[in-house]
């Protein structure tokens, strides 16, 4: 069945390796049973000595036999599971790292805000206790004037009753003095 | 559960240039043991022919074959 391949088979063959390559089982099977034995090739490298090796019915059936085959598909099968495995771990570490991440920034939030509203009241206070100090400081000038103004009033009080006095002093002393003139006159 | 029909696609790809130095390599009784074990594996005898005629054809064409 392996003989008088013809030019235009070999050129038909050729000339369309990668469909040859993906879609034929028995290629596959052979790439397999080469690579057999760690991917170094049991019959590869034109090496005498493996090639006779791999003339033992034995070895051949150890590397392409369809137990192996099999164990080949349920290691791909462990593998692929527990890769999925591994993504359900890591899906439902990475939520509760989100959630503990969103309840530390929701904690902080809430501290935030009540330092703003400590802040808001230690500001209020603040502003009252100026308030206070101005009122007071009010209340003294206020104080102050008044005093001013009564000292004022009361020295000019005595001012003038001290200059009523003395105009009535300088008064009596005309008076007496025109009582003696009339006298000496008379 | 069919882990072939699954998982083939993740086996990995052939090496052009590595495989037609293999093949070429093939000694000829290996190659029709090759064939025998595809024929108990239950590879279609078409695909089993069609791929020995491509593996026949390297070995002619090669620089490596021997």
């Amino acid at each position: 069945m392996t003989e008088g391949l013809s030019a235009s088979d070999v050129l038909a063959l050729t000339r369309d390796n990668d469909n040859v390559w993906s879609n034929n089982p028995f290629i596959y099977f052979v790439w397999l049973a080469l690579l057999g034995g760690g991917g170094n090739g049991w019959f590869g490298g034109g090496n005498n000595a493996t090639r006779d090796l791999i003339t033992s019915t034995d070895l051949q059936n150890a590397i392409v036999s369809g137990n192996n085959m099999q164990d080949i598909f349920r290691n791909f099968g462990e593998l692929t599971a527990n890769l999925d495995g591994f993504e359900r771990d890591a899906t439902a570490n990475w939520n509760g790292i989100r959630y503990d991440f969103l309840a530390g920034l929701n904690g902080l939030t809430a501290e935030v805000m009540q330092n703003r509203f400590e802040n808001q009241q230690l500001g209020c206070q603040t502003n009252r206790n100026i308030d206070s100090v101005k009122s007071e400081a009010y209340k003294n000038t206020c104080e102050i004037t008044n005093a001013i103004h009564y000292e004022g009033q009361a020295t000019r009080a005595l001012i003038e009753a001290n200059t009523i006095q003395d105009l009535r002093d300088k008064l009596e002393a005309k008076d007496r003095e025109l009582l003696g003139t009339q006298f000496q006159l008379s | 559960m069919n882990y072939y029909n699954q998982l083939q696609p993740q086996f990995p790809k052939i090496n052009f240039n590595q495989f037609q130095q293999m093949a070429a390599n093939l000694p000829e009784s290996m190659l029709a043991q090759l064939v025998a074990q595809a024929q108990i594996s239950g590879i279609k005898q078409q695909d089993i022919e069609s791929g020995l005629n491509y593996i026949k054809s390297l070995r002619n064409q090669t620089p490596y074959g021997g």
